[in-house]
């Protein structure tokens, strides 16, 4: 089981061999949805594409892509044009949290792992990203709880939930570990 | 023949030209996001206290939204890119 430590800059974060390789493989699925729908930049002009503006515009068919980069505006037009200059840094500001997170987990055996106060930040980025993927995966609302527990013990979405719900804890003692 | 991007802000210059009506940031209720981060996010992006962040936080919860900061379309359009940085959801609109 996770164990959380306050240092002077930031925390201590210990995840057993299983919980490690869970953490992976969520940060690794998420992040492959994130790297196959990167913000098009077909037929921009050099300069757009060095400040990051894309030819996105609409809202991502994905749900999940959906969730992770919502429309800014009821109004369809405008929001088209903010996401055609948001949504590249946004997308690139996910991608790299996750990545930071995958790349201080090792490939086996369990998780010692000091983070400083922005690595922290990346981590509650990342796993509260990791955290709406699922939650659309599992079509997460305020009655899933009772639905869950319905669920035979085998049920493949059953798994899904707990980690979800593991998730969700780890979030949760992160921020308290340095809100202490 | 693709289009150099401008702030949506630019594209209504008439409306700028109006007596200014403030612009809100609005943060959504959502049944994934813990009640703990909502309220971190926003004691961290607006600088609040703990207490008005909880309030906040609790307005989403208990009444489905929150209006969260209010300025000009700029400043609200880059607090909306910043909470859905931290994965709220947030959109803004004009008062009135």
């Amino acid at each position: 089981m996770a164990t959380f430590a306050k240092t002077p800059n930031g925390l201590r974060l210990n995840l057993d061999e299983a919980e490690t390789a869970i953490l992976r493989q969520m940060a690794t699925e998420v992040l492959g949805i994130l790297s196959e729908a990167g913000p098009t930049e077909d037929g921009l002009d050099p300069l757009a594409r060095l400040v990051e503006i894309s030819t996105s515009d609409e809202l991502p068919t994905d749900p999940i892509l959906a969730r992770l980069f919502p429309n800014a505006y009821e109004d369809d037009a405008w929001a088209s044009e903010f996401r055609r200059y948001t949504e590249a840094p946004l997308h690139r500001a996910k991608q790299e949290a996750i990545t930071h997170v995958l790349d201080s987990l090792p490939q086996s055996g369990e998780s010692d792992i000091a983070l400083d106060l922005p690595a922290v930040d990346e981590w509650l980025r990342a796993i509260n990203d990791i955290r709406l993927a699922l939650g659309v995966v599992l079509d997460v609302d305020e009655n899933s709880e009772e639905r869950f527990a319905q669920l035979e013990d085998t049920h493949p979405l059953l798994f899904t939930f707990q980690v979800f719900n593991w998730l969700g804890w780890v979030l949760e003692n992160l921020l308290a570990t340095v809100t202490e | 023949m693709v289009q150099v991007s401008t702030s949506p802000a630019e594209l209504m210059p008439d409306v700028e030209l109006l007596p200014q009506s403030p612009w809100i940031t609005i943060v959504w209720n959502d049944p994934v996001n813990l009640m703990s981060y909502v309220t971190h996010v926003l004691m961290l992006i607006f600088g609040y206290s703990r207490e008005r962040a909880t309030v906040l936080m609790l307005q989403v919860h208990n009444e489905g939204k929150a209006v969260v900061s209010s300025g000009s379309r700029e400043e609200m359009e880059r607090d909306v890119e910043r909470l859905h940085a931290y994965g709220l959801w947030a959109t803004l609109e004009q008062v009135g």
